[in-house]
């Protein structure tokens, strides 16, 4: 078990936790509905585990395991929480005054939602979906801005949003820069978007990510600029690309990015085009533009393998035309000439 | 035992060259797919590339900045492009 990772998460489950702790107590002790007392209990035992899984870390008093499970009950319980703050949203008008009212406080659980929320609803009216926080998505807010492009810029209430929650994303199609420029967002489970048809700049500059999460988006065509700006990113997890026709800048500007695991590459018969340095461009260009992948360590090379060669289509044997598939220099030094004819072989132009 | 036989080419650019498809890629050296034809390619010089390669950053963060637009509106063709495209 690497002990450092699990230091991190428990230092990140234990900032969560305590965070969302603190301001429940505040708002409990103030003017939140009596409704939400019932919660106090639970506050107080995340609250412990939090403290004991944070001890156990610093001190090194417990094993790894121990001190993992410890996180992972604190995360569970603080998620229950959200949950259950979400719930008595939903169910009771007295608490939807309370969140509304207290949109600009600092309490992590509703503002995570909130911001989920208003993301959302600065969509336009085809693309709303269901996240669980539908009464937050009713209601009309006069200083949301009115594109989705100004989400996210130049309004300081979102940039400290540290973690998501496990949401539901069966329904979304268009989750365009829905957590762009979260400039403080460190964690993001695992999403699974069966309906998404666009990812297009979902978590551009979002500045302090370091690994993606894992995406199943299998109609997903668009995944252009992504991840572009994101300059603290080192792992893309591995995400299903087997629907992408839009590629470009996928991980443009990811200086720090080594391994990207991509599933499915190269399926569709052609790219979609963009104009570029004054002519049409294939929708793949600058996809990998400044990264350094398949550098470092054995896993990021391992990367570079399986998703250009193990995992990705056979294009050459289905009779599709080529892709050009531009890669960094520092990333062509680590191919063999075997594994370049054999990447070659499969109808894929290295440049 | 079965033995296949692949021919592969790699298009190596002269002194002060850069190849280029007229699709943005820019490259000193390029290993065709088995699938893909030398005269999809052709040289510039160093100088041509390198200004390329400059409208190519710009034009990218462009692209990047309009993407969430465009998506939210589709249409045929980005935003950026001329009225009456030619296809490189």
């Amino acid at each position: 078990m690497d002990t450092k990772i699990n230091f991190l998460t428990l230092k990140k489950a234990y900032k969560y936790a305590s965070d969302l702790c603190a301001a429940l107590r505040q708002e409990l002790s103030s003017s939140f509905t009596t409704r939400l007392n019932n919660l106090d209990t639970k506050v107080s035992s995340c609250s412990s585990y939090a403290n004991l899984a944070y001890t156990r870390a610093n001190a090194a008093q417990s094993t790894a395991s121990d001190a993992a499970d410890d996180a992972a009950n604190a995360q569970a319980t603080a998620d229950g929480i959200v949950r259950e703050l979400k719930s008595l949203h939903d169910t009771d008008a007295g608490c939807q005054q309370e969140f509304w009212a207290a949109k600009e406080t600092a309490h992590p659980g509703y503002k995570v939602a909130y911001l989920i929320a208003q993301r959302f609803n600065a969509l336009s009216a085809t693309s709303k979906i269901n996240l669980n926080f539908a009464h937050l998505i009713k209601y009309p807010n006069q200083d949301v801005p009115t594109t989705s492009a100004s989400w996210g810029r130049g309004n300081g209430a979102n940039t400290d949003v540290v973690f998501l929650p496990d949401l539901d994303y069966s329904t979304p199609q268009n989750m365009a820069g829905v957590y762009r420029s979260l400039g403080a967002l460190t964690h993001v489970p695992d999403i699974k978007a069966p309906a998404a048809t666009t990812l297009c700049s979902t978590f551009a500059e979002c500045k302090a990510l370091q690994t993606s999460p894992s995406i199943q988006a299998p109609r997903c065509t668009n995944f252009s600029g992504i991840f572009g700006h994101c300059v603290e990113l080192v792992t893309i997890s591995t995400i299903d690309v087997s629907a992408a026709t839009m590629l470009n800048c996928f991980a443009y500007n990811c200086p720090k990015v080594t391994t990207i695991n991509l599933t499915g590459f190269g399926t569709p018969e052609t790219l979609e085009d963009y104009w570029e340095m004054e002519s049409w461009s294939p929708g793949l260009s600058n996809a990998f533009k400044g990264t350094k992948w398949g550098t470092g360590s054995d896993e990021a090379r391992q990367s570079l393998i399986d998703t250009l060669l193990t995992h990705s289509f056979d294009r050459a044997a289905a009779g599709y035309e080529p892709w050009t598939v531009r890669l960094a220099n520092v990333t062509k030094a680590v191919l063999t000439d075997e594994e370049k004819a054999q990447i070659a072989a499969k109808g894929y132009t290295i440049a | 035992m079965n033995t296949t036989e692949r021919k592969f080419t790699i298009l190596t650019a002269s002194e002060g060259h850069t190849i280029t498809d007229d699709r943005g890629t820019l490259s000193k050296e390029v290993w065709l797919a088995v699938n893909d034809t030398p005269d999809r390619w052709r040289e510039i010089t160093d100088d041509e590339a390198d200004a390329l390669r400059q409208a190519a950053e710009a034009q990218a963060q462009a692209a990047l900045n309009n993407a969430e637009e465009e998506d939210a509106s589709p249409s045929d063709t980005p935003s950026t492009s001329p009225e009456n495209p030619t296809e490189a």
